[in-house]
């Protein structure tokens, strides 16, 4: 079967291809720091030892591979910075609906008018993104802007 | 039979993570591929007497040096989607204009289309966020489709 894979540094999955049976150690280097697995999603770690079919993972699910067990989410906004922690397989539609809502407090159609990017960045984030894969080396945080996406004109 | 780098870099990217990420989630799905036009579905919200997706034949020549561009595509007329037919609401109806811009029937009016910004010299700087750059991929466009057809302000046909 096919898995989609997130790793820090890298925004979109790499399609690994695994056997059921196999154990989910086989997705890491043994040692590395980067050897913990989670369901995306999920904040819970999963046993290097199980199986795939073990933990639940099926064909074309996403999990995320990576060192940091939180990531710290610094949301800036309106001058102010605003934080909020997650699971490293958390997607950023959740860190959006929790920036758009509970943050920026956007009606429907404000939302549909901002975006979510790293400062410097030269594309908006894609809200199937893991946070974790946006840390940098010996950091588990993530800087995000919150912004208008443009309206072209000309 | 000798494959253009410029093929080569497409197929790879059709293949790649990211585009069948997509596909997996049901955002998209390659429908055919004769280099350089590639049609593609792209899955739009539900919506009153509308479709649940729309077809985009790109022209992907010289990609990703040069943008792709692309139309809304009728698969069983082989021709270009009817105006009465195309994706209505405020941004939806500006990325797929039938209001007489000469890209209207075969290209985008965004920045991730080579058509528009061939027209716009200035939009790759005034909206780098958006604008297509050689090291994006196609998935890059995709996205930004299926974004302005699953929005809430995307109204049907």
């Amino acid at each position: 079967m096919e898995l989609f894979v997130h790793s820090p540094g890298k925004e979109h999955p790499d399609i690994v291809e695994v056997e059921e049976t196999a154990l989910i150690r086989t997705l890491v280097v043994e040692d590395e720091e980067d050897g913990h697995v989670w369901v995306e999603a999920s904040e819970t770690e999963v046993g290097l030892d199980l199986t795939f079919a073990g933990a639940g993972i099926r064909h074309h699910h996403h999990v995320h591979r990576g060192r940091c067990h939180h990531v710290e989410v610094i949301l800036r906004w309106a001058g102010e910075n605003h934080e909020n922690e997650y699971g490293p397989g958390t997607t950023i539609a959740t860190v959006e609906a929790w920036a758009f809502d509970q943050v920026a407090h956007f009606s429907d159609e404000q939302a549909a008018q901002h975006v979510l990017a790293e400062p410097g960045a030269d594309h908006f984030l894609e809200g199937s993104v893991h946070v974790g894969s946006l840390v940098k080396a010996g950091a588990c945080t993530a800087t995000l802007d919150l912004l208008p996406r443009s309206r072209f004109e000309g | 039979m000798v494959v253009s780098p410029e093929e080569r870099t497409g197929r790879l990217h059709l293949g790649s993570g990211q585009f069948l990420a997509g596909v997996a989630a049901g955002r998209w799905r390659l429908i055919s591929l004769t280099w350089p036009k590639t049609l593609i579905a792209i899955s739009a919200a539900e919506r009153p007497r509308s479709p649940r997706e729309f077809f985009i034949r790109f022209d992907l020549t010289g990609y990703p040096q040069t943008a792709p561009t692309g139309g809304l595509w009728d698969v069983e007329a082989d021709a270009s989607l009817a105006p009465e037919l195309r994706p209505k609401g405020p941004r939806a109806a500006q990325l797929f204009r039938t209001d007489g811009w000469a890209g209207g029937a075969t290209a985008m009016y965004a920045p991730w289309d080579r058509i528009a910004l061939g027209s716009h010299t200035d939009w790759a700087t005034k909206y780098p966020l958006q604008a297509w750059k050689p090291t994006r991929e196609l998935s890059f466009a995709l996205s930004q489709i299926h974004e302005v057809l699953n929005a809430s302000d995307y109204l049907g046909v």
